[in-house]
């Protein structure tokens, strides 16, 4: 039997650690959310590695959300014996609690005119009918009159034409026109603040309009006072909270050049291959697989699968050979 | 953890990422996002190179290593995008006169930062011993929980808890030891002194 067990500490030894521990405070832990989005991140990144997949799963997922939608959907039809008003987005992401016409919607839900999307404490992305990508962040109210046509009532958005949909915002302080571009508007009180961070934006305030070009932030205010500008940068700050509501992207079967061209895209950040040889491998590699994660968690997890590694340098994503 | 056993990564992770995070923070300061992004990848390309790992450190000496390398690349490429600035206090005559100020005898700063540096000794030297024993003689000497709420909290019973408290006892002193060799002999040279009429 070992001589560990259940015996009476000497006194002496016991008096000195506790006079040694004395000025000791506890180990500080690590913050929460850190913990959770790394967790979460290296869970995805080691499923990847040691082989799992979750497509089963997941496509039962999905058909069983899908009949029960479209069950919703015919159940509505034949009780109200019309159609519905039309189909503006549909939900492709949501965190927390979100409302829309004032109930907690489910990815795939259809948003409809006239219906007030209020974030509350929660954030929402949003697919167009017209392809657009829109995303909402907490505290943000918004009802569109079409596909294209939002209001902003209050908070922040961010919109991504992607394949070249436009968008029209309208807030008190003057209608937000892009013109193929990525950019955030925000509303608070009397501000107006436009931020791009692609392509160019017109604020039209009735007196006339005000262009916001990429990398930079406009503020305008309800009074008469000059557009305030500065510089925007393309990452980070402004967007950060946008990127972590980014959509998912679909990597079975794509190149994953592809898929590194939406990391960038949703970044901001700038792709950069440290030899021929990373491009080439990026462009003859094909994936395989889902995943559903943050854009750079993901980034570090796609990779992990590959013979592919990246650094980030400043604005820049480098990927280079090795790990 | 190779197997695909979440149970084995949960065990992992808990066990490895607050010591982990420790670790780098006590060498790259408060910049959260780097702090971050280091333990993060540090911990991917563990996970990555899982397969190499042959046991000959301890598993977190391993992480250790390669959290060293992680925090020794971001420092070079800091300190290629860092521009060289000169600062007043290194101007020469405001040096002489900075190095000639001397503090009082009563503020000891030696003495603070001794005791200072002891505390933080003792957290690394938990940081280094298998998570449960750490934990256990933190419970105990720290929050000063008794070994019945100890051995709640570890879900074992009390001879079981006595025995871990009694070996990490043992493991904290091998490790301690170490680390303060140098610590104990200033110490030492210190109290004799004192004692000095």
């Amino acid at each position: 039997m070992s001589d560990d067990s259940a015996k009476p500490s000497d006194p002496e030894a016991e008096r000195a650690m506790q006079s040694l521990f004395a000025q000791v405070q506890p180990r500080d832990l690590p913050p929460a959310a850190d913990e959770a989005e790394i967790r979460r991140a290296l869970f995805a990144e080691w499923d990847a590695i040691t082989g799992r997949r979750a497509f089963l799963r997941r496509a039962v997922a999905a058909t069983a959300a899908a009949a029960i939608l479209l069950a919703m959907f015919g159940a509505l039809l034949l009780r109200t014996g019309s159609a519905p008003a039309a189909v503006v987005a549909s939900v492709e992401r949501v965190r927390g609690d979100v409302q829309i016409a004032g109930a907690a919607p489910a990815i795939g839900a259809e948003v409809r005119s006239a219906v007030r999307i209020d974030t509350h404490s929660g954030q929402v992305a949003l697919r167009l009918a017209n392809g657009g990508s829109m995303r909402l962040a907490s505290q943000t109210r918004v009802t569109f009159a079409a596909a294209g046509r939002a209001t902003l009532d209050g908070g922040t958005l961010y919109f991504d034409s992607e394949n070249g949909a436009a968008v029209e915002v309208r807030t008190p302080l003057g209608i937000v026109r892009d013109m193929g571009t990525q950019f955030v508007a925000r509303l608070a009180g009397e501000r107006l603040e436009v931020a791009v961070r692609d392509g160019r934006v017109a604020i039209d305030r009735g007196s006339g309009a005000v262009d916001v070009a990429a990398g930079e932030r406009v503020s305008v205010t309800s009074g008469a006072a000059a557009p305030r500008r500065e510089r925007s940068s393309s990452f980070g700050g402004d967007w950060d909270w946008a990127e972590r509501v980014a959509p998912p992207f679909e990597i079975n079967g794509r190149p994953l050049i592809d898929f590194l061209q939406w990391v960038e895209a949703q970044t901001g950040r700038t792709l950069e291959f440290a030899d021929p040889n990373s491009e080439r491998v990026a462009r003859d590699t094909v994936l395989m697989g889902s995943m559903d994660l943050e854009p750079m968690p993901m980034l570090a997890a796609v990779l992990a699968t590959t013979d592919l590694g990246y650094a980030l340098d400043g604005d820049r994503i480098v990927i280079r050979a090795g790990k | 953890m190779l197997a695909h056993d979440a149970d084995a990564f949960t065990e992992f992770f808990d066990g490895f990422f607050p010591r982990l995070y420790r670790f780098a923070r006590t060498r790259l300061g408060e910049d959260p996002d780097t702090l971050k992004e280091i333990v993060h990848v540090t911990l991917s390309k563990a996970i990555r190179r899982l397969r190499t790992y042959r046991g000959e450190a301890a598993l977190f000496t391993w992480l250790c290593t390669i959290c060293r390398n992680e925090i020794s690349d971001h420092n070079a490429r800091v300190a290629r995008e860092r521009k060289h600035v000169s600062l007043t206090e290194d101007l020469p005559d405001v040096r002489a006169a900075v190095d000639a100020l001397a503090a009082p005898p009563s503020d000891d700063p030696e003495h603070s930062f001794r005791r200072l540096e002891t505390a933080r000794l003792i957290q690394v030297a938990l940081d280094q011993l298998p998570a449960h024993y750490g934990n256990a003689l933190e419970w105990k000497y720290v929050y000063g929980f008794s070994v019945e709420e100890i051995a709640a909290k570890l879900g074992v019973g009390l001879d079981a808890a006595q025995s871990v408290l009694a070996r990490a006892k043992r493991a904290f002193h091998e490790v301690y030891g170490t680390l303060t060799k140098d610590l104990v002999a200033a110490n030492s040279d210190r109290e004799i002194g004192t004692q000095t009429p």
